[in-house]
């Protein structure tokens, strides 16, 4: 069973909004690192009932399938850009700099909708 | 020449809401500069003639589109180095390192179109020596364009001779050509920079206010307005100047007036200060043309100067007369002279009687013989002695009433100018007294009292009266000598207050024209800003992502020093203070809103945009919002960005945004490579082969393919069609309507191969003679369109899909 998608992205926002001495200048990577979580359990749900096994496949092919099997390709669009945010800020590059709250959000926000989406999926193929 | 088109709007408005009389020729005057303005002023009935109603201008005048750049020995670019571009619209991004070569490109356009460059404008030698590549001497910048309507491509070009930066030649299609007017480019130029620099995206903001509104306010097309406005503003000032150096003169000579005592000073003085000049009272005073009043002080003096009395000679022989008429008269004071005369006559009487009675008795007493010859004679000498001493006496009586009455003649009344002498300064009370006591002549006939009277009273009168009028010279010499340096002061004055009073009608015109054309020019400027500040505020909308900066309302406010862009900046809901709060990224937004818009007007010619390093200071989150407005613009324009970090491009490739992708490399020696990389078509199968390429692909999955191979041969359809189009001299309008008809798959295809959307069934047959391969391989995508599995090996469909867009439309393009 997947994590839920949800409670991870709660997490990264939390992560970003508590004001915590211990996590100061850690929380942009910390909450890219639960947001790129939360993303590939949101599309692993996806997987699961559109086309099993998916989840096993590069992460570049599963981001290029989700909008076309989702039927949405420019929500596609979007997630690959979360996408991108979320994995640029979890590596730790030498000159990279972690992604901006505001990025974070957007980002986030892209991640919860498409939660939203798999749970969509989810009940309609329970019915 | 004034634009015909903005000068008909002008004129309705003229006919529509007309200035304040009089005013109206003058705001057409404006449009022909400072010559016309003068005559209007100078002859109101000259004849201003109405603009031609210039009939609607060409609301597109045609498209230009970039398809390569040339660029040798420029900067950071060696051996020529050749960036072909497909023309029409659609986003192409010019990808390299910094200090790869890309700013060059972008330098030598600029350089090529407006043989200067933002970037060393300004900056001192040594930065401008830094234009030729050290590498190679040879410097040349060309570029070829597609003109809507041209069957040739337009090429310009601009070589270096020398070392001076100015030292170039520009040719248009081979031929030398001293500016771009030639193609009427150099007023577009300006007004919808189709390059917007690094440089100039940072900068554009930091500029002064009134920089800013004159870059936006030239897209607006109103700048014959503000030219004609400034016309009438140098008038006015050149008008108010004469006004107030005859002001200030003005208040000087009050000053002046002010010590002087002469009453015309006076007079003038009251002129002055009235609330217009009654210029003509002084002239008047000043000129002496003034009607003088009776009772002035001056005409009284004058008066006095020349008061008459009698003259001294005049009196002495009146006297003398009187004397001598006198004695005469006394010498005959015994003389009866009547009786002497009736004598005479007696005699006279009896000589006749005796002459008609011969007796010698005497018929009065009887005596005898006395009547005789002897007595004839005797009474005849008689009557002559008595007729003689009659006469005597006569005469001396008349003579001496006549001497009486010429001396009384001398006795005249005072005269007024004496009686009215108060206040003039000149003391006339001795002469009065006297004058005075000259009227006590006694009467009768006294000739030795009157010519005693005349003897005391007349020589004082004289001298007093001889006082008098040198008083009252002198008085008004004095008066004169006060007033003379005024009258000077005034005379050098006036012609001045005449001009000024003369070009006050004028200046009150020149303020009712401006007012006029300001509030016509501010009601335009309104008007035509409106869509373009509703552009930018989408754009920003787009750009800002989750800024905490909004954007409401943009105006272009004011005039003269005060014109600005009035920017409604908001941070967190609360008005903020504008500019200050953006950093520089969202400046740099900012600024790109506002290029956006201003080079896709349609007024526009150039419907190519080549922007320098729009990522640089932007946040990441930014980034996205930025691919989305270019992609916007791209629809209708040719979108170039040079960009040196692959985050724009990764965006647009995340977003499916269609894109061509040049990489620029520069290798050593400043050999500077542009690789053709990537472009919609290359993307769409990139990503087909990406998922193909996935072992253990859930055949659920693949359906996915299709889809992607699909939107490959579109593109591959929509560039083949764009190019093919453009290169026949078809117009950009053409080439739009074309590209909206396909709905499907075949229909693109036709497009494509047929240059008719409509024959899609042709589509197989053609397709089976020319690319016998592919026939299944499009039935395939028309399938996987609508969800159908693919039944075949992944990989090898993508590769025939490749196969087949290649040969639609070949990636190396134009170059």
């Amino acid at each position: 069973m997947p994590e839920d998608a949800h409670a991870l992205v709660a997490a990264a926002r939390d992560v970003m909004r508590v004001d915590d001495a211990s996590t100061a200048g850690l929380w942009p990577r910390a909450a890219a690192l639960l947001g790129r979580q939360a993303l590939e359990a949101a599309m692993a749900r996806v997987w699961a009932i559109t086309a099993p096994g998916m989840e096993l496949m590069t992460a570049r092919c599963q981001i290029l399938c989700i909008g076309t099997m989702l039927n949405d390709p420019p929500f596609g669009g979007r997630v690959a850009v979360a996408w991108h945010t979320l994995s640029g800020g979890c590596h730790h590059g030498a000159y990279d700099l972690p992604p901006a709250a505001g990025e974070l959000s957007a980002a986030l926000a892209t991640v919860w909708a498409l939660a939203d989406a798999a749970e969509r999926l989810r009940a309609a193929a329970a019915r | 020449m004034a634009d015909a088109a903005l000068l008909s709007i002008v004129a309705d408005r003229l006919t529509a809401h007309p200035p304040v009389d009089g005013s109206g020729e003058l705001v057409l005057a404006a449009f022909d500069g400072n010559e016309a303005v003068r005559a209007a002023l100078r002859d109101r009935a000259a004849l201003v003639v109405a603009p031609e109603r210039a009939p609607a201008p060409d609301a597109a005048p045609p498209a230009v589109f970039l398809t390569s750049i040339e660029v040798e020995g420029f900067r950071g670019i060696g051996e020529l180095a050749s960036l072909p571009i497909d023309p029409g619209p659609g986003l192409t991004l010019v990808v390299g390192r910094n200090g790869s070569g890309k700013s060059s490109l972008s330098e030598a356009l600029e350089m090529l179109l407006t043989g200067t460059n933002q970037r060393w404008q300004g900056r001192t030698k040594v930065w401008q020596d830094g234009w030729q590549n050290l590498h190679h001497r040879r410097t040349r910048i060309a570029a070829r364009f597609i003109v809507d309507g041209r069957r040739q491509p337009l090429t310009l070009a601009r070589e270096w001779s020398g070392d001076e930066l100015t030292d170039s030649t520009l040719r248009i299609d081979g031929k030398v050509a001293p500016t771009l007017e030639h193609l009427a480019w150099t007023q577009p130029l300006t007004n919808f920079p189709p390059l917007l620099s690094h440089n100039e995206l940072e900068h554009a903001l930091d500029e002064k206010q009134t920089v800013v509104y004159d870059a936006l306010a030239g897209i607006l097309g109103l700048g014959e307005i503000a030219e004609a406005q400034r016309t009438l503003r140098a008038m006015r000032l050149e008008l108010e100047g004469t006004g107030k150096t005859a002001k200030n003169a003005a208040t000087t000579l009050i000053q002046q007036l002010e010590q002087t005592e002469d009453e015309r000073a006076g007079t003038v003085l009251a002129a002055l200060r009235r609330k217009s000049w009654d210029l003509d009272v002084i002239q008047a005073e000043v000129t002496g043309a003034s009607a003088v009043d009776e009772h002035s002080t001056l005409r009284r003096l004058q008066d006095l100067e020349s008061l008459q009395v009698l003259d001294r000679e005049a009196l002495y022989a009146a006297i003398e007369d009187l004397r001598a008429t006198a004695a005469a008269a006394e010498r005959v004071r015994g003389t009866d002279a009547s009786q002497a005369d009736e004598i005479a006559r007696l005699l006279e009487q009896a000589l006749s009687v005796h002459a008609h009675i011969d007796d010698q008795t005497c018929p009065v007493c009887g005596t005898d013989n006395v009547l005789t010859y002897e007595w004839r004679m005797r009474a005849g000498a008689r009557i002559g002695e008595l007729r003689e001493a009659a006469t005597e006496v006569t005469t001396a009586r008349r003579r001496a009433a006549e001497a009486v009455a010429r001396a009384r003649r001398l006795i005249t009344a005072v005269p007024m100018a004496l009686r009215e002498a108060n206040g003039t300064g000149v003391d006339v009370d001795e002469a009065l007294t006297l004058w005075d006591r000259w009227l006590t002549a006694p009467g009768g006939d006294d000739h030795v009292q009157l010519a005693s009277h005349l003897q005391t009273a007349g020589p004082p009168l004289i001298a007093a009266v001889a006082g008098v009028r040198a008083a009252a010279a002198h008085e008004r010499e004095r008066r004169e000598r006060s007033w003379r340096p005024a009258a000077e002061a005034i005379l050098k004055w006036l012609p001045l207050a005449l001009l000024a009073r003369e070009e006050d009608e004028s200046l009150r015109r020149i303020k009712a024209a401006e007012t006029w054309l300001r509030d016509a020019h501010d009601a335009l400027r309104d008007e035509r800003f409106r869509p373009i500040a509703g552009a930018v505020q989408q754009n920003w909308t787009e750009l800002r992502q989750d800024s905490n900066v909004s954007l409401g309302e943009l105006e272009l406010a004011g005039t003269g020093n005060t014109r600005r862009l009035k920017l409604d900046v908001r941070v967190d809901g609360e008005a903020g203070s504008a500019l200050g709060v953006m950093s520089q990224g969202e400046l740099n937004c900012l600024a790109l809103s506002l290029f956006l818009p201003r080079a896709s007007l349609p007024e526009s010619p150039f419907h190519f945009v080549v922007i320098d390093d729009p990522v640089q200071a932007m946040d990441p989150a930014k980034v996205e919002g930025l691919a989305r407005v270019l992609d916007r613009a791209a629809r209708d324009r040719q979108v170039i960005v040079l960009t040196h970090d692959t985050r724009l491009a990764d965006a647009v490739d995340y977003l499916g945004i269609r894109a061509a992708r040049i990489e620029v490399v520069r290798r050593e020696g400043s050999l500077v490579e542009l690789r053709r990389v990537h472009d919609a078509v290359r993307r769409y199968i990139d990503d087909a082969m990406a998922v193909a390429n996935s072992d253990g692909l859930p055949p659920a999955a693949a359906r996915v393919i299709p889809g992607f191979c699909r939107m490959a041969l579109e593109a591959a359809c929509a560039l083949a069609v764009t190019r093919r189009m453009l290169r026949e001299g078809k117009r950009y309008a053409d080439v739009q309507a074309a590209l909206a008809k396909p709905t499907t798959l075949n229909m693109w295809l036709a497009l494509a191969f047929f240059a008719d959307a409509s024959r899609g069934g042709d589509v197989n047959e053609y397709l089976q003679r020319h690319h016998p391969l592919a026939v299944d391989l499009v039935k395939d995508c028309n399938r996987g369109a609508h969800g159908a599995k693919l039944m075949r090996e992944p990989r090898g469909f993508v590769k025939g899909i490749e196969k087949l867009a290649q040969a639609i439309a070949p990636l190396t393009g134009d170059a």
